[in-house]
């Protein structure tokens, strides 16, 4: 069953290739443990990484990610529903099956925070509430 | 916080770092420990501009543990599972919307975008690692944008046989840069947005 | 109202449809609301509150309930960055105008459409 792992907030989720030149890998650059703008009122762009694992990735599958106010009903962030292609190349080195699965980077870009406080992004798996991760936003000054 | 990359040594004996150094001799023990800990967790980022701090800038913190993984064995891991850009699944499912178009598809005369277009528009789209906002324009353009905290904006239009580029410093239009590509134009943007985020 | 002239205190509007998909960015809306391939097309408010304005888009767009939002930019604004309202109107349409790169030229440069983008705002209705 499809559960979540390695979930990091972070400024910027750096794509690399791997030296091979096949499937590549993504570095969390600057990992955050609270989103920070300078103001409150203000906008802050920051990125998440996540893993999904115990899933098919060789059919096709959704993920939908939601960034809100915890507790609010207003979406500050929602990518609707993307579907992923199936994955048919993936180099299989024999892991079980409980552990493969797929790395997922996603950039939340001029999000605007009116308040401070308890934020949360919910990632929707095929449709079902796989994990909610909350973090603190609090302004600079 | 991650208790994996953090030991706490003994603030006495080895406080070297600046921030550690001025916590310890401000505040008690308990809360120098705590505060401590805290700055080392955002030392990446320089606490006026909230830059992140180039390496050779960075002193680092006596109580960090750090766990160096040699660059090749590190990608060599990560084969194991693929790495999905959820930006850059996004916008190629949204091209692969707009190529099924039809003339007049915004109601306003929009025209239905040629093969070529597509295509293009798809190349540069997989060789971005940082994904733009992308729009479809009524013209068989493609409009793909990024912006800032500060406000400053880079912006292409892509269309067949042209590329406009506009870059905005910090919202400021009077400074506004243009420029127009027509030759290798997925490097000429790639290479603008490296240079935008700083990565250049 | 006058058809043969837009007033700068005019509000212009645009129609975002459903079926035309981003014309926003992390919830702004984009310079691609206003390239197309000869001049945009607007309604001039011509005296009409808000709320009858979008009325009108709304039963406009009523076949395939395709009204999504609109976008609005006063003719003032328009003028400030040398763009061009042009007060054309249509046989079904006394409020139809355009807005046009300059007097000359009806395609928007790239530049102004960002202007206009940056300066527009989404109808809250």
């Amino acid at each position: 069953m499809a559960r979540m792992s390695n979930f990091i907030y972070c400024i910027n989720a750096e794509k690399v290739s791997a030296n091979n030149g096949q499937f590549g890998g993504v570095n969390a650059i600057g990992v955050l443990s609270a989103l920070t703008p300078e103001f409150v009122p203000g906008t802050f762009s920051f990125s998440i990484i996540f893993s999904i694992l115990d899933i098919d990735i060789s059919g096709n599958n959704t993920i939908q990610v939601v960034f809100l106010e915890q507790g609010e009903e207003k979406v500050l962030v929602d990518s609707g529903i993307i579907t992923i292609p199936p994955i048919t190349d993936a180099i299989d080195i024999g892991l079980p099956d409980e552990y493969k699965g797929v790395d997922m980077s996603m950039d939340l870009r001029n999000v605007i925070f009116e308040t401070e406080g308890l934020y949360n992004t919910k990632v929707y798996f095929n449709g079902n509430l796989l994990a909610e991760n909350p973090i603190y936003v609090k302004g600079k000054r | 916080m991650n208790s994996n990359l953090v030991t706490v040594s003994n603030l006495a004996e080895s406080a070297t770092n600046n921030i550690e150094k001025k916590s310890y001799n401000n505040i008690g023990v308990a809360g120098s420990i705590t505060f401590a800990l805290f700055a080392g967790m955002t030392i990446l980022k320089c606490p006026t501009t909230g830059e992140i701090v180039p390496k050779n800038d960075y002193s680092k913190p006596s109580y960090i543990q750090y766990i160096d993984l040699e660059e090749k064995k590190g990608l060599f891991s990560v084969e194991n599972n693929k790495i999905i850009d959820l930006m850059k699944v996004d916008n190629l499912n949204k091209i692969k919307k707009m190529a099924r178009f039809e003339n007049d598809w915004n109601g306003t005369g929009g025209s239905a975008f040629s093969e070529g277009a597509i295509n293009l528009f798809i190349e540069i789209i997989e060789m971005l690692d940082k994904q733009p906002g992308i729009a479809p324009t009524g013209r068989n353009s493609l409009l793909m944008q990024y912006e800032l905290d500060n406000k400053s904006l880079l912006a292409f239009e892509v269309s067949e046989n042209k590329t406009e580029k506009v870059y905005v410093p910090e919202g400021d239009y009077s400074m506004a840069q243009m420029e127009l590509f027509t030759e290798n134009v997925g490097f000429r943007i790639k290479e603008s947005v490296e240079n935008f985020y700083g990565f250049k | 109202m006058d058809l043969n002239n837009i007033t700068d205190s005019e509000i212009l509007y645009r129609v975002v449809k459903k079926s035309d998909p981003d014309g926003f960015i992390d919830g702004k809306p984009t310079a691609a609301l206003f390239m197309d391939k000869s001049g945009v097309s607007v309604d001039r408010d011509g005296g009409r509150t808000e709320e009858d304005i979008i009325e009108n888009f709304k039963w406009r767009f009523r076949k395939k309930e395709d009204y999504k939002t609109a976008v609005k930019i006063s003719a003032g604004e328009c003028r400030n960055i040398e763009t061009f309202p042009n007060p054309i109107g249509n046989k079904k349409n006394q409020y139809h105008a355009e807005i046009w790169d300059s007097e000359d030229k009806q395609a928007i440069s790239f530049f102004k459409a960002i202007r206009l983008a940056q300066l527009c705002k989404e109808v809250q209705i």
